[in-house]
């Protein structure tokens, strides 16, 4: 039976926990077949950049505090077709989300333009990112 | 349009959604771990899913269904799945302060084929349409309304 508004409001407020210190989180999300990565609990606005990836921009100072990548299970499966010493990034069910954002270049034949020269870095500034707070996510998607 | 309901699912929330198809509502479904996560971010973005999660599923300006993907893939990977897109009557800051919708941008709500609403957020809208996401042209397989 569908809520009412007024009723989905109140539970989603019951729901939200008070937020202490904003900690840095990437998690897989299996309704969505998507990772959602964050740095920063700052406003943002999100841009899609391909078919794989959008990015969240913070809106103060307009740098890159997140992404959202989509597709998860069709890119491992395309990275392991390609890489197969990929597998050995899943460790303890948990997968290092900088190596997906370098799976994804590596796995790439991205021609010479400016648009892609973006695109690269975009990807790289990602994957430093992560590195940086060693995100890792739950591979459910395996 | 409205019934009231209760939290159903296995811990889930349930919302009305324009049904672009029939032109009736159709139920939405929101699993308690994406309410708790995303709230737990800020006020904000607390009040983003209260409020202008059910009003884009309820006031869309556009429905999109399907993603333009890589030519190996089917469109059938992503029939059913929708993004609902509106410029709702306002927007939120971090600490919950209510202001005017956020300047040039969209606010879109994604559900997948099995209508489980899993991501929204504020998106740069068309530069010649700002009624619709920027690339909205090739993102999407078809408009359905």
């Amino acid at each position: 039976m569908v809520m009412s508004n007024e009723n989905f409001e109140k539970e989603v407020l019951r729901l939200a926990q008070p937020s202490g210190r904003f900690e840095p989180v990437a998690y897989y999300d299996e309704d969505g077949d998507c990772i959602e990565f964050l740095i920063s609990n700052d406003d943002y606005y999100a841009e899609r950049v391909d078919e794989l990836l959008t990015v969240y921009y913070s809106r103060d100072k307009n740098e890159i505090i997140g992404s959202l990548i989509k597709g998860v299970r069709k890119l491992y499966q395309n990275v392991i077709s390609k890489l197969p010493g990929f597998a050995i990034e899943i460790q303890d069910g948990k997968v290092r989300i900088a190596h997906l954002f370098r799976a994804k270049l590596w796995t790439e034949q991205l021609k010479q333009t400016s648009g892609n020269t973006i695109l690269v870095k975009t990807y790289q500034k990602l994957a430093d990112c992560a590195d940086e707070f060693k995100a890792e996510a739950e591979a459910s998607f395996v | 349009m409205e019934t009231e309901g209760k939290t159903t699912r296995r811990g889930s929330l349930t919302v009305g959604a324009v049904d672009p198809t029939t032109g009736k509502t159709c139920e939405i479904i929101i699993s308690h771990k994406k309410v708790q996560k995303v709230c737990s971010r800020s006020k904000g973005q607390t009040l983003d899913c209260a409020k202008n999660v059910p009003y884009a599923l309820q006031h869309p300006r556009h429905i999109y269904e399907g993603l333009c993907r890589d030519e190996d893939e089917t469109e059938s990977d992503d029939a059913g799945w929708r993004c609902y897109c509106c410029i709702p009557p306002h927007a939120y800051n971090k600490d919950g302060s209510e202001r005017e919708p956020w300047p040039n941008e969209v606010f879109l709500v994604f559900a997948n084929v099995e209508k489980v609403a899993y991501n929204w957020y504020w998106h740069v809208c068309d530069e010649n349409d700002s009624t619709q996401p920027k690339g909205y042209k090739t993102r999407f397989l078809k408009e359905v309304l």
